[in-house]
C-alpha cells in the first residue's frame, strides 16, 4: 500500500497549518496590540464587540487569542522582555500568583476614562486593572426533568437526582468556589475545605459525570448526561439561548460572583494602546452591548443598567455585589494546588 | 558526510524544538521545590512512594495495550478485504482509513461524545429497539474511552499491517489451501507469523498514540479517569508544581519507550525464529 503524494502534501501542509496556529507572537503587526480572551463564547463576543469599538475609539487595531488564565502566566514568563500578548485576562484566584510572578503592571487609573464608573468592590485593593465583568455561579438544571427549581445548594444531595448531577475539579474558578462555599456551609472556611471533601464523598453516588472543564461540564446539559449541576449563568444563559433544556436557579445563599480583570502586560508594546483598550473595555457603549442578547455578559460600569435574561439573577451592577457572594480568593489560591490533586485522589475510579 | 546534508534541517528542527526541551525537563525534574532552589530527586521519590502516581501510569499504560490489542482485531479483517479487492475497491478502503487523519482529533473525538452520549445514537437506537430498558452509561467509561481511541487510532494499525499482507507471497496462501489447510489454520500458521513486523509496528504505534492521546482522554474518559497526560497538565499549569510535572512526564515517557524497545527487541528475535522455521 503506498500514499499518494497528494494525500501526503496534504497533510504536511495541514500539520503545518495546525502548527503555527498556536502562535501569535511571530507574525502580529507592530501598531496592533494583542489581548486575551477566554475560549467560547468570551473570545465570539470581544472579537465581534470589542475589536470593532476599539478602532472606531481610534485604536490601531488588536488581535485576540483564546486562552485560560493559568496558561498565560506560563507563555509571559517564557518571555518576560517580549511578552506575547499585551491584555491578559484572569479570574480572582490565577490573578493572584500573576500578580506575584511580577509580569504584571499596575493600572494608570488617574488617565482612565472610565474608572469612575467602576464601583469600589471592581476596583483592585492594591491598584491594578479593575474587573471587567463577573460569572455568577449558580445551579444549572433540566427545566424539563426538574420541575421545582432547585432553591440551594443542598438540592444537589437529593436521593432523588442519583446519577443525575454533574460536577467538575478544583483546577477551574468554578469547582473551586463551589468547594469553598459547600465547605463553609459544613462548618469549615475558605481555608478548611475538609467538610466539602467529606460532602463530595457523600454526592458521589447522584454524581453521574465529574468533567473535565466547565465548559465540558455546561455540554453534558447537550447530550442529556446529567440534569443538575453548579455552573456559570453565562454558560446556561447561552445554551439556553440555543434551545438546550437548561436553566439557572440562584441559590437562596445567593450565587457566587467571580470577577474577572483584564491586566496589562509589563513592557507591553504600545501602552496608551492598552489603556484605551481597558477603557473600550470598560466604556458604557461596550458594555451595553456586551451585556445584550446573545452575549448576556454582566457589565461592571454602574452606568451600565441590567436587562433581558440578566435581570432574572440580578436587579442592577450593584445588587450584583451586595446580594451575591463574594470570595477573598488571596485566603485560599495558595492552597488550590493541593486541593487539585486531593480532588483527583478522591473521586479516582 | 555530503549525503547526509538534506538531513540537517530536520535534524536542527529536532534538535531545538525536542532535544532541548527535553534536556530542560530533565533539569526542571530535578529541583526539589517549585521554587527551584535546591536539587534533588525528591520528585521522583515522590512519585515511586505514592500509589496514586503509580496507580495512575499503570493504568495509562493500560489503555494504551488495550486500544492497540481491540486495534489489532479490527485491522486484520479489513486488511484482507483491502488485499481482495480491486483497484477501485483499494482506492476506496484507503480513501475511508486516510479520510478520519483529515479531520482534527478534537472533532473526531465529538462525534464521539454525540455517539456514546446519554441521548446519543447508540442509546437510542438501542431503546428504540427495545434491546436496552435504559440508556446506559457510555460516556465518561473506560470502555467508552477504549472504543473511541480504538476507532481514532485505527489508521495508525492498519496501514502498517495492510502493508504487511500485501507482501505476503500469496502462492504461500494457496499452497496452504492446495495442501488442504482449512481458512483459521492458513491466518494461524501462514497470514499471521509472516505479517508479524507490520501487526508490531502497528501495535507499538497505536499503542503510544492511545496512551499519549491527551484530548480524547479528557472528553470521552471526564473528570474520574485520571492518567498520564491529564495529570501531568494539572500538575504543571493547574498546581504549577514544575518539577514534579517535570518528572512526571520524563518518567511516563520512559515507560513508553521502555515498553516500544522492549517489545521491538523480543518481536525481532520472534520473528527471527519465524523465518528460520
Amino acid at each position: 500500500m503506498t500514499l499518494s503524494r497528494r494525500s501526503l502534501l496534504a497533510l504536511g501542509s495541514s500539520a503545518l497549518a495546525a502548527g503555527s496556529l498556536g502562535r501569535p507572537g511571530l507574525s502580529r503587526a507592530a501598531s496592533s496590540i494583542v489581548a486575551t480572551t477566554y475560549p467560547g463564547s468570551f473570545d465570539e463576543a470581544f472579537k465581534a464587540v470589542v475589536g470593532p469599538a476599539y478602532s472606531k475609539a481610534g485604536g490601531a487595531g488588536v488581535s485576540f487569542t483564546p486562552l485560560l488564565g493559568v496558561d498565560q502566566i506560563g507563555k509571559i514568563q517564557a518571555s518576560r522582555n517580549a511578552p506575547p500578548f499585551d491584555v491578559v485576562l484572569f479570574d480572582e484566584g490565577p490573578l493572584i500568583p500573576a500578580i506575584e510572578s511580577g509580569v504584571l503592571e499596575k493600572f494608570p487609573a488617574e488617565k482612565s476614562k472610565t474608572f469612575a464608573d467602576i464601583p469600589a468592590a471592581f476596583r483592585h485593593p492594591d491598584g491594578y486593572a479593575p474587573v471587567i465583568t463577573v460569572q455568577l455561579i449558580g445551579i444549572a438544571y433540566n427545566p424539563k426533568k426538574i420541575k421545582t427549581p432547585p432553591a440551594s445548594w443542598e438540592d444537589l444531595w437529593k436521593p432523588e437526582y442519583k446519577g443525575r448531577v454533574g460536577i467538575t475539579g478544583l483546577a477551574s474558578s468554578l469547582g473551586t468556589a463551589f468547594m469553598v462555599e459547600i465547605a463553609k456551609m459544613h462548618g469549615g472556611s475558605d481555608t478548611n475545605i475538609e467538610p466539602a471533601f467529606d460532602a463530595i464523598k457523600k454526592l458521589l453516588p447522584n454524581v453521574g459525570a465529574i468533567a473535565p472543564s466547565p465548559g465540558a461540564l455546561a455540554a453534558l446539559f447537550q447530550q442529556g448526561e446529567i440534569d443538575i449541576a453548579f455552573n456559570y449563568w453565562n454558560n446556561v444563559a447561552l445554551l439556553a439561548a440555543k434551545g438546550v433544556d437548561i436553566a439557572f436557579a440562584k441559590p437562596k445563599t445567593g450565587a457566587i460572583v467571580v470577577r474577572s480583570s483584564a491586566q496589562i502586560v509589563k513592557n507591553n508594546q504600545d501602552p496608551e494602546g492598552v489603556l484605551k483598550y481597558l477603557d473600550t473595555v470598560m466604556s458604557v457603549d461596550v458594555q451595553k452591548t456586551l451585556e445584550a442578547s446573545p452575549w448576556v455578559m454582566m457589565p461592571t460600569n454602574k452606568k451600565v443598567p441590567l436587562t433581558g435574561p440578566n435581570l432574572t439573577v440580578a436587579s442592577s451592577v450593584d445588587d450584583l455585589v451586595t446580594n451575591n457572594v463574594l470570595l477573598d480568593w488571596t485566603r485560599f489560591q495558595p492552597l488550590r494546588g493541593e486541593w487539585i490533586t486531593r480532588f483527583s485522589k478522591e473521586v479516582k475510579t | 558526510m555530503r549525503q547526509l546534508l538534506p538531513a540537517v534541517p530536520l535534524a536542527a528542527l529536532f534538535l531545538v524544538a525536542f532535544v532541548l526541551p527535553l534536556i530542560a525537563l530533565v533539569a526542571i525534574s530535578l529541583f526539589r521545590t517549585p521554587q527551584f532552589l535546591e536539587i534533588g530527586p525528591d520528585q521522583y521519590l515522590r512519585f515511586f512512594s505514592d500509589a496514586f502516581s503509580v496507580r495512575v501510569l499503570l493504568d495509562t499504560l493500560q489503555l494504551g495495550a488495550e486500544v492497540a490489542l481491540f486495534a489489532l482485531f479490527l485491522a486484520y479483517p479489513l486488511g484482507i478485504v483491502y488485499v481482495a479487492a480491486g483497484p477501485f475497491g483499494r482506492a476506496i478502503i484507503t480513501f475511508l482509513i486516510l479520510l478520519p487523519l483529515l479531520t482534527s482529533t478534537v472533532v473526531r473525538t465529538f462525534a464521539w461524545i454525540v455517539i456514546l452520549g446519554r441521548e446519543g445514537i447508540v442509546n437510542s437506537a438501542m431503546l428504540s429497539l427495545g434491546l436496552w430498558d435504559a440508556p446506559a452509561r457510555l460516556l465518561y467509561t473506560w470502555g467508552g474511552l477504549i472504543i473511541a481511541l480504538t476507532q481514532i487510532q485505527l489508521p495508525l494499525m492498519e496501514l502498517p499491517v495492510i502493508n504487511s499482507l500485501l507482501r505476503l507471497d500469496r502462492n504461500l496462501v494457496k499452497a496452504a489451501e492446495g495442501l488442504g489447510a482449512g481458512q483459521f489454520r492458513i491466518f494461524f500458521t501462514v497470514i499471521l507469523p509472516l505479517t508479524l513486523p507490520g501487526a508490531i509496528a502497528g501495535w507499538l504505534l497505536v499503542f503510544a498514540a492511545a496512551a499519549t492521546a491527551f484530548i480524547t482522554q479528557s472528553l470521552v474518559g471526564g473528570g474520574r479517569i485520571i492518567l498520564m497526560p491529564l495529570y501531568i497538565y494539572q500538575q504543571a499549569v493547574g498546581v504549577q508544581e514544575w518539577p514534579f510535572s517535570a518528572a512526571l512526564s520524563l518518567i511516563f515517557t520512559a515507560a513508553v519507550i521502555g515498553i516500544v524497545v522492549a517489545i521491538g527487541l523480543a518481536s525481532r528475535r520472534f520473528v527471527r525464529g519465524v523465518d528460520a522455521a
